[in-house]
């Protein structure tokens, strides 16, 4: 068994330590004794989609968002098609909102999403910056650090990761973080996302394995010690801390 | 009459603080000034330092090279403010100032050296009106306060041309792209520092990869540290600057202790540099600091024997003798940091204890995520580790899947009593090396000094 997982643009969208979701991937595959491959994908590149059972994009700078904008854009029926059929996504932060419909910059200049979902991005004037904490219908109780100043609204059809217990979220407004669309998960979330909330790596793996290779399958179970010990520092650090707004 | 208040209050208010030993009383009298008196720094600025004055910015090695420059000056003769003792915000500065003035505004400085904040050149520079700018370098360090690189650099080099100093020398570190790109957009003459060749290179992370002038992507050859390197873009042109002072012939002992060459452009004798300080890093604050001091008419050969008595920068790196062990302190306040620190570490080939302490305080950046970025995989299997700090939880998780063995690492949130652990880890003869973030390092050098284990005379800074 193999699980092969395209790491979009990692040169113009690794910000805040996100490659540690594409680590925890790798490790807790690897660790159920499963392959896992990771495929680089850099501009210019003609990648095949379908070889890829796990797609990740993380965050970037305005200016990163728009050299990746068309070339994103070249791929965006095959990417649409196939997050239809059911391939797990991880979007973090700027992955999140090109992967929605567009995004407008401070500059007041739009850049095109690939309209995977049904959300939108405003510029703010204000960074929301902080330790945050959300309880997802699904996942449960997730922990993370946010550090965006675009505001993200979802269209009606289409249903956040989870509500907020501490923090901003998708616009600071409604209460809501993230999407959980197909297998899709969009969030403002780093710290990285993954390593704290293993739950999620896992649901990832089991997703992937599903989408490829037609079957569920039983996991391996794995000490997870030093995840939740992280996990309620953490935490106790939302509860505590004071988040930023600047 | 509001100017004599401001420095009255001011005074009071920071022997108060001192008196009382509250907070290092460096920030609290400074805003309380700024707000009273918001003109005293360009007031001060042009009638205190009757030479002028140095601002040093940039995200790593502000703190050495402007000690360097302030200790080469002051070795010179000169009289020399700096604000070693107080923050790199303007209420820091300010602070400085006025505990040394006096009220009859008599007593006069020659230089006034001052490491600035990035962000905070933007207020700074158009008051201070300084002689040298220098901007170090720009990496990624504490987002959660600035936002992203490229804003970072538009604000100080926006500051820089609200300059109105018209003698203004600009000073830049030539193997930063980012950096270099905005050379053409100052109005000043332009100084570029830098390595020029050498075997040296660090596979670390990297900032950025894309020409900053068209977005294509940039050769390295090579890439010393992070995204500073020898570059060139195939598509635009843009490449690193011919250097007015650089470092070449570098070598590096295995006991860490650094030689190089330096060369000023236009001048045909090369010095031999053979530093007390360590770490390849250090070339770069050297030589800038080379290039203000040589602006400043010092004579070469005084700045390279000056340059090879100066000792540590408390903290960055240090060095001392414990228990029969030997303790090597590397502070990394970023991701590329951690990753020459480590390499650093590496130059050691027998089994290691470390102690890393990971704080999330403001001064460390309070979002822990670049932890991630670290190659923390380059730390040897058999490695044993105590990880200590604030968030102590997340650096252990880091390395369980840096593939350290879980059984090897211990966590142990107090500061002090993570130290003996490890200090007890590590067997005699052999070395502890400790890795702390910022607020750890002041941390643990308190409990160090209380404690007797270090002198309080090598401390620079509060
Ligand atoms: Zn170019």
């Amino acid at each position: 068994m193999k699980i092969t997982i395209f790491y979009l643009y990692p040169d113009l969208m690794n910000l805040y330590g996100d490659i540690g979701n594409i680590i925890a991937l790798k490790k807790r595959i690897e660790w159920r004794n499963i392959e896992c491959k990771i495929e680089e994908i850099t501009l210019g590149q003609k990648p095949d989609f379908t070889k890829a059972d796990i797609l990740f994009l993380g965050g970037g700078q305005d200016r990163g968002q728009k050299i990746i904008e068309k070339e994103l854009l070249s791929h965006k029926e095959e990417i649409k098609t196939l997050i239809e059929k059911g391939l797990p996504c991880l979007l973090i932060c700027g992955g999140y909102q090109l992967f929605g419909k567009y995004f407008k910059t401070t500059d007041g200049s739009t850049i095109n999403g690939i309209e995977a979902f049904d959300a939108w991005t405003i510029a703010g004037g204000k960074r929301m910056i902080g330790n945050i904490i959300i309880e997802s219908p699904v996942f449960g109780r997730i922990v993370g650090f946010e550090n965006h100043s675009g505001k993200t609204y979802l269209g009606n059809n289409i249903s956040p990761l989870g509500k907020i217990i501490k923090g901003y979220g998708n616009n600071g407004t409604d209460g809501t973080e993230g999407i959980l669309f197909k297998n899709v998960i969009g969030t403002y979330l780093h710290g990285p996302f993954l390593p704290k909330n293993f739950q999620i790596t896992d649901w990832f793996i089991k997703q992937a394995i599903k989408y490829r290779y037609g079957q569920g399958i039983n996991l391996l179970s794995l000490d997870n010690t030093f995840e939740k010990m992280a996990f309620h520092e953490a935490e106790k650090r939302a509860i505590y801390a004071k988040s930023l707004s600047i | 009459m509001r100017k004599f208040f401001a420095i009255i209050i001011g005074k009071i208010l920071i022997k108060t603080i001192r008196f009382f030993n509250i907070g290092g009383g460096s920030a609290l009298p400074g805003l309380l000034i700024e707000k009273i008196y918001p003109d005293i720094l360009s007031n001060y600025s042009s009638n205190f330092f009757t030479k002028g004055i140095i601002v040093i910015t940039g995200t790593n090695g502000k703190t050495t090279t402007s000690s360097l420059i302030s200790n080469i000056l002051e070795k010179k003769g000169f009289k020399v403010l700096n604000n070693f003792s107080g923050s790199n915000l303007p209420r820091g500065i300010i602070s400085s100032i006025i505990e040394k003035t006096e009220i009859s505004n008599k007593k006069k400085f020659d230089f006034g050296v001052f490491e600035v904040d990035e962000a905070a050149t933007k207020i700074l520079i158009p008051q201070l009106n300084p002689y040298i700018i220098v901007v170090t370098n720009l990496f990624r360090d504490q987002l959660d306060r600035y936002g992203e690189l490229d804003k970072t650099a538009s604000i100080i080099f926006e500051a820089i041309n609200s300059n109105k100093n018209k003698q203004q020398i600009v000073i830049l570190n030539g193997n930063d792209p980012l950096i270099v790109s905005y050379a053409k957009k100052i109005n000043a003459k332009i100084l570029f520092f830098g390595i020029e060749k050498t075997d040296y290179s660090v596979e670390s992370v990297i900032d950025m990869k894309y020409c900053p002038l068209c977005n294509k992507e940039l050769t390295f050859s090579p890439r010393f540290y992070g995204h500073l390197g020898n570059y060139s873009c195939l598509y635009c042109g843009f490449k690193t600057p011919e250097f007015d002072f650089c470092a070449d012939s570098i070598k590096i002992q295995d006991d860490f202790s650094l030689y190089f060459k330096l060369n000023i452009k236009g001048y045909s004798k090369t010095y031999e540099i053979n530093p007390l300080l360590f770490g390849f890093f250090n070339i770069f604050n050297i030589t800038g600091a080379f290039s203000v001091l040589y602006s400043l008419n010092i004579e070469p050969e005084f700045i390279k024997t000056t340059i090879e008595k100066t000792k540590f920068v408390f903290g960055r790196m240090e060095k001392f003798t414990y228990d029969g062990k030997d303790i090597l302190i590397l502070l990394g306040k970023n991701p590329v940091g951690f990753a020459e620190n480590i390499n650093v570490v590496n130059f050691d080939k027998n089994q290691k204890t470390y102690l890393i302490i990971l704080n999330d305080k403001f001064a460390d950046g309070t979002d822990i995520s670049w932890i991630w970025d670290v190659p923390f995989e380059k730390i040897s299997k058999e490695s044993l580790i105590v990880s200590s700090g604030i968030r102590a939880s997340d650096m252990a998780l880091r390395l369980k899947y840096a593939q350290i063995p879980t059984k090897n690492i211990k966590k142990i949130n107090e500061i002090p009593r993570a130290f003996h652990e490890s200090l007890n880890l590590t067997k005699k003869g052999k070395t502890l090396y400790i890795l702390p973030t910022y607020s750890a390092m002041l941390e643990l050098r308190k409990y160090l000094i209380k404690k007797d284990i270090i002198k309080t005379t090598q401390l620079y800074k509060i």
